[in-house]
């Protein structure tokens, strides 16, 4: 009987030292989920004027972004924090296996050309994408990225109502996480840190 | 002695309103506070801007136009988040400033939108803007050119 309740004392205070282990160690991090919804491949015309397949993204962490250049309130906004945190990521070195996509849905004015000026100032390293009418919408269903041409500016050109998310994917090009264009840029490193 | 005072007293009155009211009352009422500009690389010829418009004054005053030396053309736009969660930008023919009251035209929000940039604009420089409004003289200052 002694023997018994020996055991059982042991028994529990081995379980409570693995319980105060498991809390002292903190909250587990959670492996970001994978998005089972937007899969696939893509293919468009990056910055240099070249084919660009989803697959040369391959092996990188990638943050995405869907905007079109003439628009002078989110889309620098949001690509000028990208570049920020880009740089955040330099000074770390951890940046090179971290790329930055810009993604028009204005074909028609965001040329290769145009693509290539507009992004350098925010950053070399960023990569543009652009393409054919077919390419643009491939891509925007395969990210169900909402976007409507709402008529034309002052210049003549389209104005788009869109949603606006920067996409974290993964090195095996599959989608973490969404952010909204004003998410942190510390809960944004800290999720694509998980991902490096 | 009593009188001199009664006198210096009712002159400042009539001096302030003979100067004083007027110039306030007119020129003063709409004022620009932390007005800038969001820099965008070279290649952009449209840009936003953003302040707040303070109305001192004692009557509603209504902005209609927006002009800079370095932009062909302005507008007053507005953001508006859209049923499906998309946002969209449009133009804002007139916006009241009511009176003793202010607004702000913020990133995400109203803005100022300046089309057809004659020139790159480099953050740090000052850029002279000027607000019309439907009633009364309009207002110019200078916004900041800013970093996006
Ligand atoms: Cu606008």
């Amino acid at each position: 009987m002694k023997r018994l309740i020996l055991m059982t004392i042991a028994v529990l205070g081995a379980l409570a030292v693995m319980v105060l282990w498991q809390i002292g160690r903190g909250p587990a991090v959670e492996p970001l989920p994978i998005n089972t919804r937007m899969v696939g491949e893509f293919e468009m015309t990056d910055q240099t004027g070249a084919r660009f397949h989803s697959d040369a993204l391959r092996g990188q962490v990638v943050l995405m972004f869907f905007g079109f250049t003439h628009c002078p309130d989110i889309c620098p906004a949001t690509m000028a924090r990208m570049a920020q945190l880009y740089k955040d990521l330099e000074r770390t070195r951890e940046a090179a296996d971290v790329q930055v996509v810009f993604v028009t849905f204005d074909p028609e004015r965001d040329t290769p050309e145009y693509l290539q000026q507009y992004l350098a100032w925010f950053h070399p390293d960023f990569i543009g994408l652009t393409g054919s009418t077919e390419d643009v919408e491939r891509i925007t269903s395969l990210y169900s990225v909402v976007y409507m041409p709402m008529g034309e500016d002052r210049q003549g050109g389209t104005e788009f109502a869109h949603s606006d998310f920067v996409y974290l994917l993964d090195r095996e090009t599959r989608v973490r996480k969404l952010f909204p264009v004003e998410a942190d840029l510390e809960e944004i490193k800290r999720d694509l840190r998980s991902l490096l | 002695m009593i009188c001199v005072r009664y006198f210096e007293l009712a002159l400042k009155t009539v001096l302030l309103a003979a100067l004083g009211l007027p110039w306030v009352s007119h020129a003063a009422a709409m004022d620009i506070e932390d007005g800038w500009i969001r820099a965008v690389p070279p290649v952009s010829s449209t840009t936003a801007g953003y302040l707040i418009l303070h109305n001192r004054g004692d009557t509603d005053r209504t902005l209609t136009a927006v002009s800079s030396p370095v932009a062909g053309a302005g507008e007053v736009h507005d953001m508006s988040p859209q049923e499906d969660g998309t946002r969209h930008m449009h133009h804002l023919p007139e916006l009241v400033v009511p009176a003793g009251d202010a607004v702000a035209l913020k990133p995400g929000g109203k803005h100022l939108m300046l089309y057809q940039l004659q020139r790159p604009l480099e953050i740090g420089e000052q850029i002279e803007v000027c607000l019309a409004f439907a009633e009364g003289e309009p207002v110019c200052g200078p916004f900041e050119v800013r970093a996006p």
